[in-house]
């Protein structure tokens, strides 16, 4: 306020300090012969360059000074306020209606170019205000996001919401006193902005239709009636959007949901009615059929055995499928080396492997990787065979393990059939068997899936590569270990395979 | 016992193994075929007398090879499925097989199902021609004429013609028919006769949508009857 009428006080000043300027150069330049037309409008000029620039008030006296200065220094008889001449009475009193309008429409065109460039601005605070309204996601990050938006959008000091069907109020900038939750229910019940200037205040119903269903608080600068009542209708609509758009991802998710439930429900029927199919056919031939040969007798009951053995493998293997997907198994991640878990897996695949030359490349002072050796031994005893399923028996299996960034990779390479780009991304899903049963020999369709879900448990990833009749290259990767070694254990849960 | 070849496919391993046994203790000979692919090979070298087909096989379905192979023969085809619904069993009817057995199965079950579809129905008494206006059929030759056109009938679908022709006039019950046609195991399968109906209407009638031969009797069964408006005596053909 002070400075203001300081300002002002200033500007008068400067307009009469111009009239006693232009005042005292058309007396000293041509003191007694300057044509009173030229000074005239030497006055009016300067008198519409300063109603342009400073206040109505400043340049309505700067009217005045210039007349009476224009009247005592050049009309005659100068040196006195008396005007001898009837004419020059017109021409001061056209002076002064002249400099007092045109000052007038100066100052008006001043004012409606700032209010519109007032209201361009206030356009684009909406703008930048709806479009980080639309960025939200869901109804929780839009709720959150308003108020901060609202105080970044129009640089206000703190903006509160309240939402009746949360009944909860939404807060951003400092907490101020007068945005409490009882003044926000209360506004909620009117139809219009309430603007209280004297304390910087703005209240405004949210309303969806003709429905509050909350109210914003905002302080720390008055905003405009129309600013206010557009800033009520985005937030609404954006919630509406929020919500619906919430709603559709929901019933997206649930039909996904049940899709992949199906599918599920297909691959494990599949998987324990093909074993149960072998044995049924086996046992009811044995009973039926008195006149098997010795050898058939055998076969039958071969296969009966092998099948018991595929259907307790399935079993196990969904029951441990479940409880990774649930998150319910427990690592006993410690800081080892990489070796150990090549060396068990070895180890655990010796009788398979036979005669297959397996070659071992491991890196010299590999750093040591946070693994759950029994975990990780799963996974690769899975990759090992798997390619020694899917490879000629005369062919090598290569097991390397190397450092890359943060993590240790150990890939296992066969020289097999191959797998397709497309089958690629597919060995890794539940139950998927491979095109020429390539994964379904012995396979139950879990193996992989369930190796990924153990490299993944450990923060590491798994993946493959491979060319048709050129063999396949898996490989996964495990956190090499920073902290300080063998630090604090996590506590050891029942393992699904002791 | 018989001697009768049957080529096995099923892309499951063990499945086959189960098979090749149990077929060759009751006597049959046996192929086997991992894919359909290689089982439309096979047909070709081995001409089988019957194809037990998997229904869900990777690569080429089961019921995509039962469409190839039934366009080009009429060897009985039992189709090998996990799924037991009325769906599937008509998919798998509609593509040509002519029985269809869900897994798990019974040897005893298998076999007498195999019988049935080897079992060509012997015509007890000839029947002599049926002409009647556009649909001429042979049934000491098994052929069939549809305005002078042959139309390709598979064993099972000229069984059924038999069976309703040689009771013309007589409304037909399902059990009735399914028995006579596919042999004493069955009779509750009527969605066999809605698709082999189906399919012989298509073959035989001149608007499969309003029947002129073959009339449905509804909760009964289904009745040959030619058309009696204007019946012509005889007819030339071209």
């Amino acid at each position: 306020m002070r400075s203001s009428t300081l300002n002002r006080l200033l500007q008068l000043a400067g307009a009469l300090a111009i009239v006693a300027f232009i005042t005292a150069l058309y007396r000293k330049l041509y003191p007694g012969e300057a044509n009173h037309t030229t000074i005239a409008l030497t006055f009016i000029l300067a008198i519409l360059a300063v109603s342009t620039v400073w206040d109505r008030i400043v340049s309505v006296v700067m009217s005045i000074a210039a007349t009476l200065a224009f009247n005592y220094f050049f009309l005659p008889p100068t040196g006195k306020f008396t005007i001898a001449d009837p004419r020059n009475w017109v021409a001061l009193i056209t002076f002064l209606v002249v400099a007092v309008i045109s000052s007038h429409l100066a100052t008006r065109a001043r004012q409606k170019a700032a209010d519109a460039s007032a209201r361009q601005r206030e356009i684009e605070r909406l703008y930048t205000f709806s479009r980080g309204l639309l960025e939200a996601r869901n109804v929780m990050e839009l709720l959150n996001r308003v108020p901060v938006q609202i105080v970044d959008a129009f640089e206000v000091g703190a903006v509160a919401m309240f939402l009746s069907d949360k009944q909860k109020v939404y807060r951003s900038g400092p907490v101020m006193p007068q945005l409490d939750t009882e003044s926000l229910k209360a506004i909620m019940a009117r139809e219009e902005p309430v603007i209280d200037a004297s304390n910087a205040l703005c209240f405004l119903p949210i309303r969806l239709g003709v429905r509050p269903v909350g109210s914003l608080g905002i302080s720390g600068q008055i905003l405009s009636r129309q600013t206010l009542e557009a800033i009520g209708t985005l937030v609404a609509i954006a919630m509406e959007h929020a919500r619906a758009m919430e709603q559709v991802g929901q019933t997206e998710a649930a039909r996904e949901a049940e899709k992949l439930r199906t599918a599920l429900l297909d691959a494990v029927t599949h998987a324990l009615r093909t074993p149960l199919t072998s044995i049924k056919a086996s046992v009811t031939n044995l009973l039926t059929n008195p006149g098997l040969a010795p050898n058939q007798r055998q076969e039958l009951l071969t296969i009966i055995n092998e099948e018991s053995d595929r259907l307790n493998r399935l079993v196990g293997e969904a029951s441990e499928m479940a409880q990774l997907d649930a998150g319910e198994v427990e690592l006993r991640a410690e800081p080892q080396p990489i070796d150990r878990v090549v060396s068990a897996a070895l180890e655990h695949c010796r009788s398979s492997l036979g005669n297959r030359t397996v070659r071992v490349q491991i890196a010299e002072n590999l750093p040591l990787v946070r693994v759950d050796v029994h975990r990780a031994r799963e996974v690769l005893v899975q990759l090992i065979e798997n390619a020694n399923r899917y490879s000629p028996p005369d062919q090598p299996i290569t097991i390397t393990a190397e450092a890359a960034s943060d993590f240790v990779v150990t890939s296992v390479a066969d020289r097999g059939a191959g797998i397709d780009d497309q089958e690629q991304a597919l060995i890794f899903e539940k139950f998927y068997r491979g095109r020429d049963q390539r994964y379904s020999v012995e396979g139950t369709g879990m193996g992989l899936p369930i190796a990924k879900a153990i490299v993944e448990a450990h923060g590491g990833t798994i993946s493959v590569t491979s060319q048709r009749g050129r063999g396949s290259v898996f490989s996964f990767t495990l956190p090499i270990e920073r902290g300080k070694p063998g630090h604090a254990e996590a506590p050891v849960r029942a393992a699904t395979n002791p | 016992m018989t001697s009768a070849k049957i080529l096995v496919v099923d892309d499951e391993p063990q499945i086959r193994r189960v098979l090749r046994t149990t077929l060759t203790s009751q006597g049959y000979t046996v192929a086997e075929a991992k894919t359909g692919d290689e089982a439309l090979e096979l047909f070709r070298d081995e001409r089988p007398d019957l194809i037990l087909l998997d229904m869900n096989m990777p690569g080429r379905s089961g019921v995509e090879t039962c469409r190839e192979l039934r366009s080009t023969s009429d060897v009985p085809i039992i189709m090998l499925t996990v799924r037991n619904t009325e769906r599937d069993k008509v998919h798998a009817l509609d593509a040509g097989a002519d029985d269809y057995v869900v897994k798990p199965f019974g040897a005893e079950e298998l076999m007498a199902r195999i019988r049935a579809a080897l079992r060509r129905a012997v015509p007890a008494e000839a029947l002599p021609p049926f002409v009647s206006g556009d649909l001429k059929i042979d049934f000491e030759k098994r052929s069939v004429l549809v305005k002078g056109v042959p139309a390709r009938l598979t064993p099972k679908e000229f069984e059924l013609l038999h069976h309703l022709v040689a009771n013309q006039g007589k409304a037909q019950g399902h059990r009735r028919l399914l028995q006579a046609v596919w042999g004493p195991d069955y009779g509750e399968e009527t969605e066999y006769l809605r698709v082999f109906i189906n399919q012989l209407r298509k073959k035989i009638e001149p608007d499969p949508h309003r029947p002129r031969y073959i009339h449905t009797e509804p909760w009964v069964g289904y009745r040959f009857e030619p058309p009696t408006e204007k019946p012509k005596a005889s007819r030339s053909e071209k």
